[in-house]
């Protein structure tokens, strides 16, 4: 499950963190990829079924697999 | 972020790894941030252990909140005696008594529980480990005095309340007829029992009887019956008084004779009994001495139980 507003998004129940970049942060989840746009872009907290994503996000694209 | 206090680790790692490692160790942390090779987090003191046995080459850089002050703190000897030195301190004084207030009924009763506490060696300031083996203590050495003790403790004050034991006194009568000590005028009377041999404004003398411990009934026969009370009459008495003459005015000197006169008269009335006029029948002042000559009419209790 995934929640976000403008400035961070939460994301529930991920597989694994395939990328961290300031600008792209990309996310492997149960049937999806998701690929995580922007600009100062940060892992605000991890867990180890949740993934807080702070910065400004442009744009969030699912891939599907 | 967690309000207690976090610690805050550099790495030089790959962060993608990392990442899964935080993942598969099921760790907790925050704030990620990436400068070239080095990562930058903050985690849970209590993943502090694991972290290092991870990553033997992890860098502590700091602990923040609370739990991080006090770690400070407590790192420094000097500090953490003072910190043993306040505790033990509180402990101590938590349990001392340095008051004790005594709440219940009559000055005597409250005098007796005050020596009680003293014969326990309850006199503050004390140490008081449990107030209820002091309760139990006072309960069993006044159980025949007091109804019910009670005692709480509020901060390093004792209060101690009480409630006595009210016994009702049974009265003792007697058939003894009361007999006039003194000549005088009878006044009124205090009477619970007898039969009135005389009436007020009776002139009696010394040793006439003013109660009767004899009624007679309808039938003209003697019945013996208790006698109890007091019987007032108007008394005379004249005195002198007389002190060694000195340099005071005349009036000093005469209110000082007077004031005596008074007095010695006064430690001789009992309750109820009063001065009723006072009149100087002469006052006089040679070389040695000063003297006054008084006279009283009092309002006494002039029976006395006879044998």
């Amino acid at each position: 499950m995934i929640t976000y507003d403008d400035r961070q998004l939460m994301i529930e129940k991920y597989k694994a963190i395939l990328r961290v970049r300031k600008n792209e942060i990309k996310i492997q989840c149960a049937h999806y990829t998701l690929t995580i746009q922007g600009s100062d872009l940060m892992i605000s907290a991890l867990t180890r079924d949740e993934i807080l994503i702070g910065g400004t996000i442009a744009t969030v694209v699912f891939n599907n697999e | 972020m967690n309000k207690f206090g976090l610690d805050y680790w550099s790495l030089d790692f790959n962060l993608n790894v990392f990442l899964q490692t935080v993942k598969t160790h099921n760790w907790t942390v925050y704030g990620i941030r990436q400068q070239k090779d080095t990562i930058t987090f903050y985690a849970s003191v209590l993943n502090r252990n694991d972290l290092i046995k991870t990553y033997p080459h992890i860098i502590h850089l700091k602990t923040t909140g609370v739990i991080g002050m006090l770690l400070r703190t407590f790192k420094q000897l000097d500090r953490l005696i003072a910190a043993g030195a306040a505790a033990a301190l509180w402990l101590l004084l938590s349990s001392t008594v340095f008051n004790i207030e005594i709440l219940g009924e009559g000055t005597v009763n409250r005098a007796l529980i005050a020596d009680t506490l003293v014969q326990l060696q309850a006199m503050p300031p004390f140490q008081l480990t449990d107030k209820n083996v002091l309760k139990q203590q006072l309960n069993e050495e006044l159980k025949r005095s007091f109804t019910w003790i009670e005692v709480e403790q509020n901060g390093s004050k004792l209060k101690v309340r009480f409630l006595p034991k009210k016994t009702v006194e049974k009265e003792e009568l007697t058939r003894n007829e009361l007999i006039a000590q003194k000549d005088g005028v009878i006044a009124s009377f205090d009477l619970q029992h007898g039969e009135k041999c005389v009436k007020i404004n009776d002139v009696v003398k010394k040793g006439d009887l003013l109660v009767s411990n004899i009624l007679l009934d309808s039938m003209n026969l003697p019945e013996e019956i208790y006698v109890k009370g007091r019987v007032f009459a108007y008394t005379w008495s004249d005195f002198s008084v007389e002190m060694p003459n000195n340099s005071l005015p005349e009036g000093v000197q005469f209110f000082q004779l007077l004031f005596q006169a008074r007095r010695i008269i006064s430690e001789e009335l009992g309750e109820d009994e009063k001065i009723v006029s006072e009149n100087i029948l002469q006052f006089s002042v040679n070389d040695d001495k000063i003297k006054m000559d008084l006279h009283y009419t009092l309002l006494e209790d002039i029976s006395s139980p006879g044998e």
